[in-house]
């Protein structure tokens, strides 16, 4: 395999999966967003986003906390250190994709 | 791709100005100063003294006032429809900076007003045009960090209202309680043009029927 398309096998599978992608994407620009929030932004149902939000619980790059934002329920999602430090590592690494293969 | 990731990188930015709140808090502390400003040019004597010393108070109470206004308005119209967003502060180096440069326009904008003042062939309220090219220059700013044209239309009118009542040859200090005045109805107008439109996109959600 060449090294630009090494570059590409290397990336971080769970991050890399569209839904996955733009949650991060979004959280990496916020302190938090809540459930709804994120819902909207991604199209998803809320089973869907539910277990996309579990999964990046479970690998340690978010982390979940229901609460409430004066009367009203909140389910609020934050990137933790790890899912920063990830999320960068695969961002620098597609980047890297896109310049080794441009025409 | 990475380009994409920056997209609702951008929405979320955007979307702290996508209810009009934003106009509103920022038309209300125009409306507190076009206010002080009215009562400081019918001050005479002691009190006079107190109301000019006390605008850095109408400040820090007028942000206090908005901050409790935006979070309102966000917790009743906004976060219920379209969900909640919580964004970093900037800490260290980078708000130095941004600090810094601030300084720095500011400077250079009160310098070209100096400028125009000290020509004794020019007859300029020098207040008024300093406050519309640099309440202008915060719009630019903003438009340009959120990419929301409105900003830029609302820092063209503010600079050309600003440059208008200086050269109406009014009293200074009434043409800047003017420049206040108008200026917070045009951001007043802004914010319910964009609440209008946020709310007519998003209707409140449906109840959920009980769990039990």
């Amino acid at each position: 395999m060449s090294t630009d398309l090494r570059s590409l096998a290397d990336v971080d599978r769970l991050i890399h999966e569209p839904s996955r992608t733009v949650i991060l994407a979004i959280l990496a620009a916020v302190e938090s967003a809540d459930f709804l929030y994120l819902q909207r932004e991604t199209g998803l149902t809320k089973g869907n986003l539910s277990v996309h939000l579990s999964k990046l619980e479970e690998a340690g790059y978010v982390s979940i906390e229901k609460t409430y934002r004066g009367k009203i329920p909140m389910t609020l999602c934050r990137m933790t250190k790890n899912g920063r430090q990830a999320f960068e590592a695969y961002r620098k690494q597609l980047k890297q994709f896109v310049e080794n293969t441009k025409e | 791709m990475t380009n994409d990731l920056k997209k609702p990188q951008l929405r979320a930015i955007q979307y702290f100005y996508a209810d009009g709140s934003f106009e509103f808090g920022f038309g209300l502390l125009c409306l507190l100063l076009a206010i002080y400003f009215y009562i400081e040019m019918h001050m005479q004597g002691l009190l006079s003294v107190l109301v000019d010393s006390s605008l850095i108070l109408v400040m820090i109470g007028g942000a206090w006032l908005i901050n409790r206004l935006i979070k309102s308005l966000k917790e009743r119209l906004t976060w219920p429809r379209t969900g909640y967003l919580a964004y970093t502060r900037q800490h260290g180096l980078k708000r130095g900076w941004r600090l810094a440069l601030g300084m720095i326009v500011g400077g250079l904008v009160a310098a070209v007003v100096a400028v125009l003042v000290t020509n004794p062939n020019i007859h300029v309220a020098a207040m008024p045009l300093l406050s519309g090219l640099l309440l202008g220059l915060v719009l630019v700013i903003l438009g340009w960090r959120a990419k929301l044209p409105r900003f830029h239309l609302l820092a063209g009118l503010s600079a050309v209202v600003g440059v208008a009542l200086a050269y109406s040859r009014m009293e200074n200090i009434v043409a800047l309680a003017a420049y206040y005045l108008a200026f917070s109805l045009v951001l007043f107008a802004t914010g319910a043009c964009v609440l209008r439109a946020y709310l007519r996109q998003n209707p409140p959600p449906a109840k959920a029927p009980d769990e039990h």
